[in-house]
């Protein structure tokens, strides 16, 4: 554990600039938090709630191209540069590094491997900024998620008055603070650490998955997906902005004679089309029955194929960004309610 | 990665989020959760919205007809001849003999040096664009009765509604993000929903009472409304006696408009029109949102006119979750109106026959102005036919699908002795041209769209053009200076000084000015707030005043040999005429096939099963495409979507017009369905 004032930042991220990295950090722009690439001299914003969309998309792009191909010839070539360079993901929420590290990895990196995402993720360090406020969606105390991470970072800061205590996670975390001289902190400094999360914590909504796995095996044909999809305008919006979700399609274009480009874009489970098969048959044609599958999933689908916690790291970002006001945590009260109710 | 600031193409919400730009290639896009009407929500369109702008497909170089195919030229060439050909047009057969569309998708600055262009340079009233087609009802209609023709109150303002009376509009569908507000109500308030629509609408769920009047029977259903008030005594005298005028000669009117006798006419049970009027006018604050299912009517000023009598009647205008809201389809349509690209105002809707205004102009761009109205877009197109335009330009416009009787539109396109078209694809349109430039798309360009509810907000370049693609704006500037008009900006910054100082409700607009959500007109100097509401204490022109309105059936009624009353319009994952969202997969793979919406009741009838392929037949043509079983349609009604050319629903519209307004009735006509 190092200890870092907060007017040394800006030192630390001209190093890795200096490394021929690519820092990636919340910025402010037109008012808004998102992340961007902090170009020389550019200082991230530290202070601010978790932007609209997950950092996932520097692993996962929300739209890449894959290969180009010459079509009918059986020719191709991959037309992505795996060896992009080295990037920080610096001041990246620990909801959403969880989303990388247990759900994305496991998809991507399970066997056969993506050789896209795998590139990437090889390539970037991640550098967590603990949260000291949360919202009124947040609820990662109840994924397991946040508001810090126990391990899974390359380095984890967390803000204590005028300073940033910093966490080193791993090897590479050790190399991305190489050549500066950092203080140990005191047991005080280590003291108000524990207390700036347990606050954070306390202040984050409570949404108890435990066991909610059980309960919805029963619910496939309840009201409830019938009842919550009347609100759904289907925007796809909570598939997009969750840092679990990973569903992608596929698309040719032509970009002359003799020159094809497979696209990959993210996708949604809660279009229509998502389930389109040749034919014209769509399997999930009925709009209650997607937003069954998504909570399904999350609940319950995820668990069972792959062992672990729920697909759900608590961000709160899909109940922000539903037009039609469809709240997650609202759901599963919803789901637990029914708990011996159910109809099957 | 880099994120930048855009506001959304499509739909009239006027959504802003970011574009985010990786080495100089758009990656994506991310909301703004900053932003007063997205509040970092989007619809679907909205977040689909990037992909359209790097098809291989777009045009890069000026193309120039040779034979039945284009050859690509440089912009020299393909501009000078832009210029000899219009020229040539005005010197032989006079300057009325040119025709323009300006363009709803195109910034303000775009549609006002268009409009500048057509006036000053080219010397004709002859500019129109696609709002004719959509809201030309409404311009002229609020414009009559309150002084004012836009959205009365702001989209954030609906989630103030106690009651909300959706008429001819299905949000969830067109304005996703106005619904999100419409459920932010039912939500939080409680608020009820009224619904007058032949067809159901997304919202189903939320809606109290729901009239299904046969197409075109509005202004019988609304005077029905409005005779329940009256008989019980429901309307606000206070605000009728204070605020507006000719109250005497509606309640005479509507004294003939009881329920009973508008029921054989709507085919609403008068319990129903009761239990709606009651519900309206009782609530302590109710909206009123419409879109094209009043406007595109041959009486759709008519109907524009009688909800603005209804409002008034119950004073529900002019406060926080009221008033009388026209929903607006394109991204820029409020705008290019604004502008002027109409044939009869200049900007900020000054009349071209009024000396005064036409001198204010006349100095301002140091040229003799035009002083007669010009033709509207269905008045040119008509024109083409009888020799009297002969050269046309079109920014954006693709009339080969968005007109109503389109074998008439190409006909029309195939006898004009010039056609230039700018845009960002070979539309169906373009593929007539004799010279197509290529546009810079709203990701590559800077400039200002105005929403829905007035709201005028920057968008900013992301990437670069594609080839030699240019924005509309430089293209104009160029055409004109070939002609021997200077047009020189060094921004669309620039273009804005002018407008405001020409523009009163646009007075107090300019860049710098326009903060993170943009400012509301009226706007009219440097310390305006904007106008989020409008006509709080009185109306734009005194006192609102009240018309009585009698009701006219449609031009064409259901008969023997075409049954079916015919309605048209759009839907969630397609726009328009399709030339963004069919180079969309994601969008395109939601819907990819034109249909037509039936009550299964009635398809049982023809012997025909969902999904089967049917042939629908009008006296303007027909069409095959598939049945798709919609319970909720009214019996008697069919839908169809007009984003697909394969089987484009205007090959069979009605070209009848508003006779105010010019807006042809789309939304009903009459036809038949064919088992094939
Ligand atoms: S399901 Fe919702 S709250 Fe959970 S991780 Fe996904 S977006 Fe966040
Ligand atoms: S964010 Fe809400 S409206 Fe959009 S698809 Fe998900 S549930 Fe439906
Ligand atoms: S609601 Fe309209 S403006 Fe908003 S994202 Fe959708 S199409 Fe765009």
């Amino acid at each position: 554990m190092k200890i870092i004032p907060e007017n040394k930042l800006a030192d630390l991220i001209n190093k890795w600039r200096s490394d021929a990295r690519h820092v990636i950090g919340p910025k402010n722009v037109h008012g808004d938090i998102v992340f961007e690439t902090l170009e020389k001299d550019e200082q991230p914003c530290l202070d601010f709630l978790n932007t609209a969309l997950p950092p996932k998309e520097f692993l996962f792009p929300m739209r890449e191209t894959i290969l180009n191909f010459v079509p009918k010839e059986d020719e191709w070539t991959p037309f992505t540069n795996l060896n992009e360079g080295n990037i920080v993901l610096f001041g990246i929420r620990a909801c959403d590094v969880t989303g990388i590290n247990l759900f994305l990895d496991q998809l991507f990196l399970s066997d056969p491997p993506d050789p896209y995402y795998g590139a990437r993720r090889k390539s970037a360090a991640i550098v967590v900024l603990a949260c000291e406020e949360p919202d009124e969606y947040c609820f990662c105390p109840s994924c397991n998620s946040g508001p810090a991470l126990a391990t899974g970072f390359d380095l984890q800061l967390i803000h204590i008055g005028d300073e940033y205590l910093v966490q080193i996670g791993s090897p590479a975390g050790e190399r991305l603070l190489n050549g500066l001289q950092l203080e140990t902190p005191s047991m005080d400094q280590v003291g108000l650490k524990n207390y700036v999360i347990d606050e954070c914590r306390k202040k984050c909504r409570k949404v108890e998955l435990e066991g909610v796995e059980e309960i919805i095996k029963d619910l496939w044909e309840d009201e409830i997906w019938k009842e919550v999809s009347n609100y759904c305008i289907r925007c796809g919006g909570c598939n997009f902005v969750c840092p679990t979700c990973y569903c992608f399609d596929m698309n040719d274009r032509v970009v002359s004679s003799g020159h094809s480009q497979r696209m990959r874009t993210w996708d949604s489970c809660l279009l229509r089309g998502f389930t389109r098969m040749a034919g014209g048959v769509i399997s999930r044609d009925d709009k209650f029955t997607r937003l069954r599958q998504r909570f399904y999933h999350k609940l319950l689908f995820w668990k069972e194929k792959w062992g672990g916690p729920h697909a759900c790291t608590g961000c709160g970002r899909c109940s922000r960004v539903c037009p039609g006001f469809i709240d997650f945590g609202e759901v599963v009260e919803k789901i637990k309610s029914r708990a011996g109710h159910a109809d099957t | 990665m880099k994120r930048i600031k855009t506001v959304c193409p499509y739909c009239g919400c006027g959504c802003s989020y970011f574009l985010s730009v990786n080495d100089g290639k758009i990656a994506g896009v991310s909301p703004n959760k900053n932003h007063i009407i997205s509040r970092g929500k989007l619809c679907i369109k909205g977040w689909q919205s990037a992909e359209f702008i790097d098809r291989p497909d777009r045009l890069t170089t000026p193309l120039i007809r040779e034979g039945e195919g284009f050859r690509e030229a440089g912009w020299d060439e393909a501009l000078s001849l832009i210029a000899d050909e219009l020229s040539y047009c005005r010197e032989k057969f006079g300057p009325d003999s040119i025709g323009i569309f300006s363009s709803a998708k195109c910034s303000n600055e775009e549609n006002y040096l268009l409009q500048k262009f057509a006036r000053a340079v080219i010397y004709t009233n002859n500019v129109d664009h696609c709002a004719r087609l959509c809201h030309a009802s409404t311009v002229a209609g609020l414009a009559r009765a309150f002084g004012s023709g836009a959205m009365t109150n702001s989209i954030p303002d609906i989630a103030e509604s106690d009651i909300i009376f959706i008429i001819g509009s299905n949000p969830g569908e067109n304005h996703p993000l106005v619904a999100s507000r419409i459920i932010q109500a039912v939500r939080e308030r409680g608020a009820g929903i009224i619904l007058a629509d032949p067809r159901g609408i997304d919202l189903m769920p939320f809606v109290n009472v729901h009239m299904a009047q046969r197409p075109g029977t509005d202004v019988a259903l609304i005077n029905a409304m409005m005779h329940v008030i009256l008989e019980e005594g429901l309307e606000d005298r206070e605000f009728i006696n204070s605020r507006t005028e000719g109250i005497e000669a509606l309640e005479e009117k509507l004294k003939e408009y009881t329920p009973e006798r508008a029921e054989p006419v709507t085919g609403v049970p008068a319990d129903d029109i009761r239990k709606s009027a009651r519900l309206y006018a009782g609530a302590g604050n109710a909206c009123i949102i419409y879109a094209m299912g009043i406007t595109q009517h041959s009486t759709g000023t008519d109907n524009v006119l009688s909800l603005a009598n209804l409002a008034m009647l119950c004073g529900h205008i002019g406060k926080p979750g009221t008033g009388v809201n026209p929903l607006r389809g394109q991204n820029n349509v409020q705008g290019a109106c604004d502008m002027g690209a109409l044939p009869d105002v200049f900007p900020g809707y000054q009349k071209v026959d009024d000396p005064g205004t036409r001198k204010k102009f006349e100095e301002a761009w140091g040229r003799r102005l035009p002083e007669t109205p010009g033709m509207t877009v269905i008045e040119m197109m008509n024109g083409v036919l009888t020799n009297d335009i002969r050269g046309m330009y079109f920014m954006g416009e693709n009339p080969a699908v968005s007109d109503p009787d389109i074998s008439h539109v190409i006909e029309a396109l195939k006898a004009l002795e010039f056609l230039a078209v700018q845009d960002i694809f070979l539309s169906e349109t373009a593929r007539f041209a004799n010279v197509v430039l290529p546009a810079a798309s709203y990701a590559e360009k800077m400039g200002t769209f105005t929403n829905t509810d007035r709201r005028v907000q920057v968008f900013y370049p992301a990437v670069e053009p594609p080839g030699e693609a240019k924005a509309d704006w430089k293209i104009i500037c160029e055409i004109s200076s070939r002609m021997g008009y200077a047009m020189k900006y060094n921004s669309p910054a620039e273009i804005m000084e002018e407008i405001a100082s020409l523009t009163p409700s646009y007075g107090g607009m300019s860049y710098d000015r326009l903060g993170p959500d943009g400012l509301q007109w009226p706007c009219t100097g440097r310390e305006h707030p904007g106008t989020p509401i409008l006509h709080t204490t009185k109306f734009t022109h005194g006192r609102g005043k009240f018309h009585a309105i009698d009701y006219l059936p449609p031009a064409e009624e259901p008969d023997e040999e075409y049954p079916f009353s015919l309605t048209t319009g759009r839907i969630l994952f397609q726009f328009h005429t399709g030339t963004m969202t069919r180079r969309t997969p994601i969008l395109e793979r939601e819907y990819p096939e034109p249909y037509v919406e039936i009550n299964p009741q009635d398809a049982e009838k023809l012997g025909v099963r969902n999904g089967w392929k049917v042939g629908v037949e009008t006296r303007r043509g027909r069409i095959e495409l598939n049945a798709a079983f919609k319970p909720e349609i009214k019996q008697g009604t069919i839908f169809i979507p007009f984003h697909f050319s394969e089987a484009a629903a205007n090959r069979l519209t009605n070209p009848a017009l508003d006779p105010v307004a010019g807006i042809p009735e789309y939304k009903a006509c009459a036809a038949k369905v064919v088992r094939l």
